[in-house]
């Protein structure tokens, strides 16, 4: 059974890159453009990864990750966030919101699969 | 994998594009002395949406310019550093800048990297006010490749160059020359691949020093750092390790051994392998033993207490609650405009034509259906006219609803205008403001396209001859801001579209003289709107007439014919000191055109509804013939040249006798004239069919269109008629 990641992201374009590199790779995509967004999809979908990008209106990534963090369900599924800062505050509050790692962007199709590879196989 | 990236540039195109345009409506709203940190928030959110697309897809140019520009605005959004009326100047035309460089990747035009250069200083400069300008062009973290080819000589200077490259970043020689024994200063050819934050510019100083000159080629592939030099040594990714939740010991990069770029903060669900597995590559991480949510985090407490509640509220206890809903709520109201977005489909305007286009078919085959069933008895059919009753209904509701898909609200125009009014008023010196009225009036697309020029021009002009400077305002005892007032709403089956100023008025002596001067011919009886309407006439500026400003005020006869050329019309009324209107009618739509059905002999010709005064019956002793046979009809004193539409299109009309024909008066790009025909048959809505996409052009023909009845009925093009009598008339004199 195909793995679904929830893809959050604002940029519709960068939303579009990460749907389309995942599902040729064979993962299920559930996109979402914002942090409430994500929010709701993740509570009506079952997901075995979330991808989320920090900066976006309404709800920010890392409000988003603490949230999904009070859902027994998400209490310790992995969540990946996408950064343009890689600096030390970042992953310090990436680590404190109970993210799982980050990735720091840009980055491309290659790499994108190398992680999500690692992280839920 | 290879994932072809040109895929999703489209999407990022327009994506970028509306943060362009919502940057820049913000920034002109922004009030520079106290900006809330919503608007600064949103602002930054745009430059940094368009840096992050910008560098995953590759268009560095663009991403170093939204990287300095994010930069300043992340230190005014962190209050480090006071918003100022030149930082605005700046981020606009950062934003600009940025905008060219989007045309220039789409295939439009070019970018102008002086001038990319020059943004970029200035707000380096901002940004730290006391470092020296343009020493150093700002350090983005966007790493380019660039390839290097050029000729040089295997020698110390090589050497020399190779490491100074090194300096800059990541060097790789993909081809060198062989060292030759016999000519060892020979110039041979070099590769090398440098993977850098430096510019091209920055590169090509650095080796033309040493290459021949003339060799030296750069090319600067993508923005993105290929997944097998990256595992090497970049930072892009990272896993957090456990135990280590003390924030200063934070050690991913470490552990996964030279690249940042990711990371995990360790044991990721059962499958992930700890942070070692991404040895060599920090682009990413891990932050380990993630259950261990017993870490003693405050989000751990608001998960515990509150599991039902945002941690984020929780956590600043020192807010209120209500704030927090307040905020958020006002953020809502904010992003109706974004949220309706989110709810859209992009379609590709092709489709949406393909659409109209079928279901005009469908209007036509409804209407010849109820037309044959009108023959029929209509007792013994009765379910068959109910029926085609309702499928009329349908029909048109359908075909109202597929036009509506094409509609955009005029915002889409009117939001330029701030823009242009803060421009162009800055430049003369005057305070202006700008208001508009009706932003949610929508029109065709093809519309909105074709009339955001003529409107521009409509509001420089009002700026620039209009209003007057602010001490002559104050002393004509008006508000020394002068107001340019843009207003759109629907009349009857159009949209009227209005530019009004309250400036100085048009001067009716100057235009009359002028017009004199001119030649054309004029009367001091003429009402006032016959003499505004003189400033359309070809060639006629009225930056001679209105003010002594020269230069922008002419082409008010190419506003008047491009919005004529879409089925509109322009007019104008101005009363002395208090101001000018000039009004706008448009058709709701391109696609759609109310036109008179004329008979000429046994053909049916459309006469578009815009372009007639009236029509009538004349008496043989109105009908002269002048020079040759050219003919004039007297209407009401004047004589107009009389064309026959049976002779223009070669179809044989009844008869030559024009007392019997009926006149239809015309009027295009201020000419009127007589158009000869058999009858008229009706008013109609017709579908307009491009002659030129299915045939060819045709002069004195717009179009074609398909009638009730099935038979094909060409539009006359009333402009290129006028044109062509005019011509005529030289020809003959």
């Amino acid at each position: 059974m195909a793995k679904t990641v929830l893809a959050v992201d604002d940029s519709a374009s960068i939303r579009q890159m990460v749907a389309f590199t995942l599902k040729s790779a064979g993962y299920q995509v559930v996109e979402a453009v914002d942090g409430e967004d994500g929010l709701a999809k993740a509570k009506s979908t079952a997901v075995n990864l979330v991808l989320t990008d920090q900066n976006m209106p309404k709800m920010d990534g890392l409000t988003l990750i603490k949230s999904l963090r009070t859902m027994p369900q998400y209490k310790s599924a992995p969540i990946l966030v996408l950064t343009t800062e890689a600096g030390d505050a970042m992953k310090a509050a990436g680590k404190a919101a109970g993210a799982t790692g980050w990735l720091v962007k840009p980055f491309d199709p290659p790499k994108l699969l190398e992680v999500v590879k690692k992280v839920i196989g | 994998m290879a994932v072809d990236m040109s895929q999703f540039y489209q999407v990022f195109f327009e994506e970028t594009g509306e943060h362009l345009a919502n940057m820049e409506s913000l920034l002109l709203a922004l009030d520079v002395a106290a900006p809330t940190d919503d608007d600064l928030n949103a602002i930054f959110r745009c430059a940094h949406s368009i840096k992050g697309g910008a560098g995953t897809f590759g268009f560095s140019d663009m991403a170093e310019v939204t990287h300095v520009l994010e930069t300043l605005l992340d230190k005014i959004r962190k209050h480090e550093l006071q918003l100022t009326a030149p930082m605005v100047d700046a981020f606009l035309r950062a934003g600009d800048v940025i905008r060219g460089q989007l045309g220039a990747h789409r295939g439009e035009g070019a970018a102008d990297p002086d001038a990319a250069t020059a943004v970029c200083a200035t707000l380096e400069q901002l940004c730290d006010p006391e470092a020296q300008p343009g020493v150093e062009l700002h350090p983005t973290r966007v790493k380019t490749i660039l390839t290097i080819c050029f000729s040089a000589p295997v020698d110390e200077s090589a050497t020399n160059l190779l490491a100074e490259l090194g300096t800059l970043g990541e060097v790789e020689v993909v081809k060198r020359p062989r060292p030759r024994k016999t000519a060892p200063a020979k110039a041979g050819k070099w590769v090398l691949k440098l993977t850098a934050d430096a510019s091209p510019d920055r590169v090509r100083e650095l080796i033309e020093f040493v290459a021949v000159a003339g060799t030296l080629k750069i090319e600067q592939s993508t923005a993105c750092v290929p997944a097998e030099s990256s595992a090497a040594s970049d930072g892009s990714f990272g896993l957090f390790d456990s135990e280590e939740l003390p924030v200063g010991s934070l050690a991913p990069a470490a552990d996964a051994g030279g690249d940042a770029s990711y990371g995990f903060f360790t044991d990721v669900a059962g499958a992930a392998e700890p942070a070692s597995a991404g040895a060599g590559d920090s682009s990413y991480g891990f932050f380990t033993d993630l259950p261990a949510v017993q870490s003693p985090t405050p989000m751990v407490e608001a998960a515990s207490s509150a599991p039902a509640h945002p941690p984020y509220g929780r956590r600043a206890t020192d807010r209120p609650d209500v704030d927090v809903g307040i905020a958020g709520r006002r953020q809502t109201d904010k992003a109706v405009a974004a949220t309706n977005g989110e709810s859209s489909i992009r379609v590709s305007i092709d489709k949406v034509d393909k659409l109209i286009n079928l279901v005009g078919e469908l209007v036509i085959t409804q209407s010849m259906l109820a037309q044959t069933a009108s023959q029929v008895n209509s007792e013994a059919f009765e379910r068959l006219h109910d029926g085609l009753n309702q499928l009329e209904r349908n029909t048109r509701d359908l075909q109202e609803s597929v036009m509506s898909i094409r509609m955009l609200p005029i915002s889409f125009v009117f939001s330029r205008f701030p823009r242009v009014v803060r421009d162009v008023a800055g430049k003369l010196g005057k305070d202006v403001e700008l208001k508009t009225v009706g932003e949610g009036t929508e029109l065709d697309k093809g519309v909105i396209e074709k009339i955001a020029d003529p409107l521009t021009h409509l509001v420089r002009n009002s700026l620039d001859h209009g209003i007057e400077m602010p001490e002559a305002r104050v002393a004509a005892g008006k508000p020394a801001r002068g107001t340019v007032t843009l207003r759109a709403y629907h009349q009857g089956g159009n949209i009227m579209v209005e530019v009004s100023d309250d400036g100085r008025g048009l001067n009716r002596e100057r235009i009359l003289a002028k017009a004199a001067e001119r030649g054309m011919t004029v009367s001091e009886t003429m009402s006032d709107q016959e003499v505004f309407k003189l400033i359309f006439a070809p060639g006629f500026s009225t930056a001679d007439v209105v003010t002594d400003v020269s230069g922008r005020g002419v082409g008010m006869d190419v506003v008047k014919r491009n919005i004529e050329a879409m089925g509109g019309g322009v007019e104008i009324d101005s009363f002395p000191g208090q101001g000018t209107r000039i009004t706008i009618r448009l058709p709701l739509t391109l696609a759609i055109l109310d036109g008179l059905s004329v008979r000429v002999g046994q053909e049916i010709y459309i006469v578009p509804l815009t372009y007639i005064v009236e029509s009538l019956q004349p008496n043989a002793q109105d009908i002269r013939t002048v020079a040759g046979d050219g003919l004039t009809v007297q209407v009401r004193g004047d004589y107009l040249p009389v064309l026959s539409a049976a002779r223009i299109f070669n179809v044989g009309g009844e008869c030559d006798r024009f007392d019997q024909n009926i006149m239809v008066i015309v009027e295009a790009e201020g000419q009127r004239m007589a158009l000869a025909v058999d009858a008229l048959v009706g008013q109609h809505q017709v579908v307009i069919k491009s002659l030129e996409t299915n045939y060819r052009r045709v002069h004195g023909i717009s179009g074609a269109t398909i009638m009730g009845d099935g038979r094909v009925a060409l539009i006359l093009d009333v402009a290129g008629l006028v044109r062509l009598t005019r011509t005529r008339e030289l020809l003959a004199a």
